[in-house]
């Protein structure tokens, strides 16, 4: 029974993986096979959580056969739409194929150690979240027990009368909702398979800017860092939300670098959009109009921006109006100009003061040393005039922006505010990735031979 | 002048690196037997300013590469005892870490420092401090027109420097200083957690569910497995209210997790909820309080058809057929389960 258990879970989440290749494949059309993989899984938990959301919401149940229905009918959709792709004109550039012998036996000594480093913390990851039960405080409170009220209901009428359910979207509860239909008992193993993903495909985008072994070394310091490692083993919803963001940040980034067509968008759109259906309350997703708004309009190109709005929004209404439905928030649109009004109304220096030393305490500090790094790099790039990766340096400066004044408008409403460093830590743990990410493709940025003599960087063809 | 002064900062090195070396390997070991902050304290200068500029310190040395280009030796002796003695001490170094890390997993946390009065995870800067040391010791065995490339490389070639060599150079250079530091200080936690994780789970490989949730919540997950197992399926359960000293069992969204599909109402500190309920539990409290009085709940007289009292030194549960009374000796200190005799409390 066990094993049975076992390979219907293998089935499910390679079948989330499949639909999620297929979208990448897609919308992006010069990627390695790895990477859509990695991506697939990512985009693919997002889009069927998201799915299965919706369709309870008209009344298909939480069940085994209705919810493989629904993945099935996603998968079937996206296999037409990714044929009807593959033979218009659009599609003129061939994907990039694994191969083992351009991708691991031409190592260099020094790749090959990075590397293995990287797959021990891969396994150690993947061993520790097999062994360990759900046990985090929030994740008992909230994300897993929804995900049991799911199960034993079949729907959200239960856990909603029960109190404290909209403290967060589904994404995660659903998730787990997707493995104990298949009969798994434990799905811990979805977050580091999460931490795996996302180092991969963070690789693959510093791929786009950088030779093989710097990207190498950012993926190995991503992957180093504690917070990403450690959260791996937590089922919360920040390091989902992390990867989300920082991928959606860094392949807008590729977006506006490489004058990419306009569809190019609804990749980094559709990630960042999933990042508010795994966190809601965060307004970091601004910042992803803003960079598309502001590069729309230096290119005279408009469909961007639509393309952005429509692919993002689709992730995220569903939770608003659902929320709207029961609970007496805001839409995001209505709190960003009462919170605009409440700064305003409420601006007094002392209090910026004291907030904005507080966010350097809690959040800032624990990555001080990169984000000096940060600077220098930025510095050197303005006197070179290296503005390949420019959009990322707005989106860190535009995101702490927001960091503060969320942090401001927090001290305004809540009592305790100063006593929260904790979870502003998590809160600002993506920023780290998107500075590793700055300072590797500003300073290793295009064909720079400082340990590889067997790379020239892959390209399309 | 610049370049001057660099020639000068590179033979200074040279002089200063070997003592740097000591010093910081010095500290990392005392630290691991006393504790993180204890330089800082003793000496009012933080002993990871010291491991930083050794990393500088060593950074320096692989572009100056002060050495004989035949024997590969560097001409200061110093600094050629400090990275060969480090590179002998290494293997011994990662079998003493590795001894500490599984010591500690296989008895119980803290076990090595009480035992030995070392931390594991701060003789890991030890261990990190020396294989910065080898890496080092390495590159300086390379080939001299391999190394000579190296820094060709590094220097030469980057597609940043075009003019003013030396200034971009420097930029680059502390940047990416600031970025191994950050990278070094990462590692250490990150790779602590690894080992430890790793070894514990290896060391404990027959542990069940129970096991596993007891090593997250101690007394806590026994406690509220023993509360599902003994209530009926649908009942309403009392749990205490959410102040010290109840905080985790008196958290009610935590509680209906164990319990899930009953329902988790909860008391206030001196009285129980006017809604309909089954059973209530007796808790003394997990969390510490200087008012001892506040211990122990709840603190009414709760008629029941039988109390169930939950040992937490032996888990083993005794049953008893009385009223619930809070002045009753044997519910100080008690933790337990009253089923509520929903008769007597409908006749009040």
């Amino acid at each position: 029974m066990i094993i049975l258990h076992f390979f219907s879970v293998i089935v499910g989440i390679s079948a989330v993986v499949f639909l999620g290749f297929l979208v990448v494949d897609t919308l992006v059309q010069e990627s390695h096979f790895i990477e859509k993989i990695v991506l697939g899984y990512i985009l693919g938990l997002g889009i069927l959580t998201l799915a299965l959301f919706v369709g309870n919401i008209f009344g298909i149940p939480f069940e085994l056969l209705p919810s493989s229905i629904i993945l099935l009918a996603l998968i079937l959709i996206s296999l037409i739409i990714n044929l009807i792709v593959r033979r218009s004109q659009a599609r003129k550039k061939e994907s990039i194929g694994f191969s083992l012998k351009e991708d691991f036996i031409n190592l260099t000594g020094y790749e090959r150690i990075i590397l293995l480093a990287i797959l021990f913390l891969f396994l150690s990851s993947l061993a520790l979240s097999l062994y360990w039960p759900i046990r985090a405080w929030d994740a008992l409170v909230l994300y897993d027990y929804r995900a049991k009220t799911f199960v034993a209901t079949g729907f959200m009428t239960d856990g909603i009368q029960r109190g404290y359910f909209f403290g967060y979207p589904l994404m995660t509860s659903l998730a787990h909702t997707w493995v104990y239909l298949l009969g798994g008992s434990n799905p811990l193993f979805l977050y580091s398979l999460m931490y795996i993903s996302f180092t991969i495909a963070f690789y693959f985008s510093c791929l786009r800017f950088m030779n093989r072994t710097p990207a190498l070394i950012a993926s190995f310091l991503l992957a180093t860092y504690r917070a990403y490692f450690s959260h791996s083993l937590t089922a919360y919803t920040n390091l989902p939300y992390t990867v989300y963001l920082v991928l959606g940040f860094t392949y807008l980034v590729v977006w506006v670098a490489e004058k990419k067509q306009n569809l190019s968008v609804i990749l980094p759109a559709l990630l960042i959009g999933i990042s508010t259906w795994v966190r809601y309350v965060e307004p970091f997703w601004y910042t992803g109009i803003a960079i598309v708004l502001i590069y729309s309009i230096a290119r005279r190109r408009f469909l961007p921006i639509i393309y952005y709005l429509f692919f993002s929004l689709i992730a995220q209404l569903p939770w608003d109006f659902f929320q709207q439905a029961f609970t007496s928030r805001r839409l995001p649109q209505e709190a960003l100009v009462r919170a605009t009004g409440l700064i305003i109304n409420n601006f007094n220096l002392t209090r910026v003061f004291q907030v904005s030393q507080f966010t350097f305490n809690a959040a800032i500090k624990p990555w001080l040393l990169i984000l000096l790094a940060m600077f220098l790099v930025f510095a050197l790039a303005l006197k070179l005039h290296r503005h390949a990766t420019f959009p990322m340096v707005l989106i860190i400066v535009i995101n702490l922006g927001l960091l503060t004044a969320g942090a401001y408008i927090a001290s305004l409403s809540i009592k305790n505010w100063a006593n929260i460093s904790e979870s502003v830590e998590r809160l600002a743990m993506f920023y780290p990735a998107l500075i590793i990410f700055y300072i590797f493709s500003t300073i290793f940025y295009k064909n720079f031979p400082l340990f590889s003599k067997h790379e020239t960087a892959r390209r399309v063809k | 002048m610049l370049l001057k002064i660099w020639k000068l900062i590179e033979k200074r090195n040279s002089v200063v690196f070997p003592y740097l070396v000591v010093l910081s390997l010095f500290f990392a070991v005392l630290e691991s037997a006393t504790y993180e902050g204890f330089v800082a304290k003793s000496l009012l200068i933080d002993a990871r300013v010291f491991w930083f500029l050794m990393l500088l310190s060593g950074i320096l040395i692989i572009f100056s590469l002060p050495q004989d280009r035949l024997t590969k030796s560097f001409k200061d002796p110093m600094i050629n005892l400090v990275l060969r003695g480090n590179a002998l001490a290494f293997p011994v170094i990662v079998f003493l870490y590795w001894i500490l890390v599984y010591s500690e997993a296989k008895h119980y946390p803290n076990y090595v420092f009480s035992t030995y009065h070392i931390q594991p995870a701060i003789f890991l800067n030890v261990l990190i401090l020396s294989l910065y040391l080898v890496m080092i010791f390495a590159i300086s065995r390379l080939d001299w027109k391999k190394l000579k490339k190296l820094r060709g490389n590094i220097i030469g070639r980057l597609p940043l420097i075009k003019k003013d060599r030396l200034l971009k150079f420097i930029l680059v250079f502390l940047s990416l200083v600031f970025l191994l530091a950050y990278f070094i200080s990462q590692i250490r936690v990150t790779f602590a957690a690894v080992f430890d994780s790793d070894i514990y789970m290896l060391t404990h490989l027959q542990a069940n569910y129970d096991d596993k949730m007891r090593a997250q919540w101690n007394f806590y997950s026994d406690y509220m497995k023993f509360i599902n197992e003994n209530t009926a399926d649908g009942s309403v359960i009392v749990a205490p209210p959410q102040e010290n000293p109840w905080l985790t069992e008196g958290n009610s969204g935590l509680d209906r997790y164990f319990v899930y599909p009953k329902y988790i109402v909860k008391g206030t500190y001196d009285n129980l909820p006017d809604t309909n309920f089954d059973y209530v539990m007796i808790a003394h409290g997990t969390w510490l309080t200087k008012d001892e009085t506040r211990y122990d709940w709840p603190k009414v007289y709760v008629p029941a058809e039988k109390i169930l009292y939950f040992d937490p030194r032996t888990r083993e549960i005794t049953e008893i057929f009385k009223d619930f009374d809070p002045k009753d000796p044997a519910n100080k200190n008690a933790w337990g389960l009253i089923k509520v005799d929903k008769n007597k409390i409908n006749k009040k």
